[in-house]
């Protein structure tokens, strides 16, 4: 059990009149973080409604690196206060994430590196950035043969001979 | 990172896979078993995978996924063993058999009065129950005896075309109504502009088509020459005129906004018998000095032959119609050339049939943008680097004597008649646009298809595109045993299938609609 280590909500430096969050990742290493940038993350607000309720707040502890939590709350900052249907609770769920420009440079990273974010960005609910990665996944696939996708993915094979045959017998209409 | 992939949680997963397309799924669904289960077991995913396979596109109903799986399944089956839900039986008179216009589910025909004149212009929306579409039936008067109709349900238009031979050219000779109010045609130029350049020859409508704004009208002209034209409906302007040079055009559709395909014959002197080598044309009208594409057949170089085709109707269906509906670029020609080799005593004949999507045809032409005209020999059609193969003479019985053949999609129907038995079968070509090959950890997209051609000792020859189609034969339903099928009396639909049956005296005809 790490140390729960609590915020003082009081004392607000900079510019901003957004409360403070400690984040802490699985390296521990601990992260001061505006709670405006955060509240794209369905996770993060929960959080916070809680600390609310309980009128006690505390380091909220992620399961995964600095490098890949960094690397999200440059997401969120990018886009702080900027409104995305995909990440509004209330609105109907679009069918398919627009393409914006700047998430695609900020995914040109390794195959890793992008599995590991859409992994963070699912932990913490933010659908705009799931859906960012997974289009980015999407690309990498697109028109790739079975074994070219099995390489991309890091996935293996484990159909037996029999059962490799079986489904690409069926064939649909 | 081993299987980091695969450590993401399955809506994550599922979100991923949902950007992708037919082929791609199908090849990622083989990569491991977790990837597999999650992609059948989830109904969106099929219900991607399986419209993609059939050629269709989802019309955005509230009905849910689970549902329109299964609605999608069925209609798949339904077309394979005929599982009709119910028939209709339609009646008209007409002097021209089986002169309907098909456009998307809604068939427009003659009505009849007392006088028998038609003077009304019958409009049926063909139902289904499996695509969820109601029958609508609504009738047009159209204040005298109508010679063509053309619907387009998607632009809300009737068009049809006064009796005999019209005076004026152009917009002058027809009439555009709206099919939902029945009043004149808001978007259509007032009738009675004529193209100031276009001779005043009374003249003979052969066939018409119409592609968004614009009509396509084969003429015969008082010397029986025919030509083609497009014009505008909504402006009146011409916009390309095809003369008709050293050789005749026969008859001439739109294969998409932008080609035309027609067909001609070489000899001027007989264009009623339509003689000559076998030609089919495409041209790109729209774009200004385009080579005219020529596909032919050379082994009716020298014959005496007669070509014609059959193309799928454009669908001009509209987004409502039900749960899923036909992607309207998956269209097919059915081109045929019969030449007589022999008469008297004992008649023969060479036949060929080439059934060739539009897609094929359209990504040659699109392929070779030369700067003249080419004349393309027709085993040159196939796919990129596909050429054709000669088939070995078949054991196959000789195809008995064809009734009739009707296209619609990627299906071809056609009625053939046993000479001895009078057995009348139905044999429908259900031809995939993508079709997958799926071998183990690989994939081929099977686009287009190899030509297949060949000779049986008989002399009677066929040419078969070997697109990846299934062939469903099956004898009539019951309902219909024993019907006098009327040449040309088979019809295509969406839903299902239209018999033609001619009565006594040729002129009533009885037209039964069968639907899933």
């Amino acid at each position: 059990m790490p140390t729960i280590v609590s915020v003082d909500d009081s004392t607000v430096p900079g510019e901003g009149s957004s409360r403070l969050l400690l984040l802490v990742s699985s390296d521990n290493k601990h992260i001061v973080v505006e709670e405006d940038i955060m509240s794209r993350s369905r996770f993060i607000s929960k959080q916070v409604e809680g600390f609310e309720a309980t009128s006690q707040r505390h380091a909220i502890l992620l399961p995964f690196s600095s490098f890949v939590l960094n690397k999200v709350i440059e997401y969120c900052s990018h886009y702080r206060g900027y409104y995305l249907l995909e990440d509004d609770p209330d609105a109907a769920p679009p069918g398919r994430s627009p393409v914006r420009e700047w998430d695609q440079e900020f995914l040109d990273v390794d195959r890793n590196m992008l599995l590991r974010i859409i992994k963070a960005a699912h932990y913490l609910e933010i659908k705009s950035l799931v859906g960012s990665c997974a289009r980015a996944i999407a690309d990498m696939i697109r028109g790739k043969t079975t074994e070219e996708m099995r390489e991309i993915l890091g996935v293996e094979n484990d159909f037996t001979p029999e059962e490799e045959h079986s489904p690409s017998s069926k064939c649909t209409g | 990172m081993i299987a980091a992939f695969l450590l993401l949680p399955d809506d994550a997963l599922l979100y991923v896979f949902g950007l992708l397309q037919y082929a791609d799924l199908l090849a990622l669904q083989i990569t491991c078993s977790r990837i597999y289960t999650l992609i059948l077991n989830s109904a969106v995913l099929q219900y991607n995978i399986e419209l993609a396979a059939c050629g269709m596109i989802d019309g955005g109903t509230t009905i849910d996924t689970q549902e329109r799986l299964q609605r999608l399944r069925t209609y798949t089956l339904a077309w394979r063993t005929l599982g009709w839900a119910d028939h209709n039986a339609l009646t008209f008179v007409t002097e021209y058999l089986s002169r309907y216009s098909n456009s998307g589910s809604v068939i427009g025909y003659h009505g009849t009065d007392s006088t028998h004149r038609r003077r009304e212009i019958k409009m049926t929306q063909l139902p289904s129950k499996l695509r969820g579409v109601r029958e609508r039936r609504a009738d047009l008067d159209a204040f005298m005896y109508a010679r063509d109709v053309l619907v387009d349900a998607s632009q809300d238009l009737v068009v049809y075309t006064p009796p005999g031979i019209p005076p004026l050219l152009n917009a002058g000779g027809y009439y555009f109504r709206s099919l939902s109010t029945g009043e004149p045609h808001g978007l259509a130029c007032s009738p009675g502009s004529v193209e100031p350049g276009e001779p005043q020859v009374p003249r003979l409508r052969i066939a018409l088509d119409i592609c968004g704004d614009y009509i396509l009208e084969n003429v015969e002209r008082e010397s029986r020459v025919r030509q083609l034209s497009v014009w505008n409906w909504k402006t009146g302007a011409v916009e390309v005129y095809i003369p008709r040079g050293d050789m005749e055009i026969n008859s001439g559709r739109f294969l998409d906004a932008h080609h035309l395909l027609f067909e001609r014959a070489r000899d001027p002197t007989s264009p009623r018998d339509r003689q000559g080598p076998a030609y089919l044309q495409v041209i790109a009208w729209r774009t200004p000095g385009a080579p005219l594409h020529t596909f032919l057949f050379p082994e009716f170089m020298q014959d005496r032959a007669h070509v014609s085709f059959e193309l799928s109707p454009a669908q001009h269906s509209s987004r409502g119609d039900g749960c899923f509906f036909p992607d309207p670029t998956n269209r097919l020609i059915s081109a045929r050339a019969i030449v007589a080799t022999a008469t008297a005593p004992r008649v023969r004949y060479r036949k060929f049939h080439v059934d060739i999507p539009t897609r094929t045809l359209l990504s040659y032409v699109a392929d070779h943008p030369s700067e003249d005209s080419v004349i393309v020999p027709w085993d040159a059609w196939g796919p990129r680097g596909t050429r054709a193969t000669p088939a070995q003479p078949s054991d196959r019985p000789l195809r008995p004597f064809m009734v009739a053949v009707a296209v619609d999609g990627m299906r071809r129907v056609s009625l053939h008649t046993a000479p001895d038995s009078q057995e009348t079968t139905l044999t429908i070509l259900d031809y995939h646009p993508r079709r997958v090959a799926r071998a183990a950890g690989g994939r081929a997209v099977v686009e287009g298809g190899v030509i297949e051609a060949g000779l049986t000792g008989d002399g009677f020859g066929e040419v078969r595109t070997r697109l990846p189609c299934i062939v469903s034969e099956l004898p009539l339903p019951a309902a219909l045993a024993g019907l006098a099928v009327s040449p040309g009396g088979v019809g295509l639909c969406t839903d299902g299938l239209l018999f033609f049956e001619r009565d006594t005296g040729d002129h009533l005809e009885n037209v039964w609609a069968y639907t899933f």
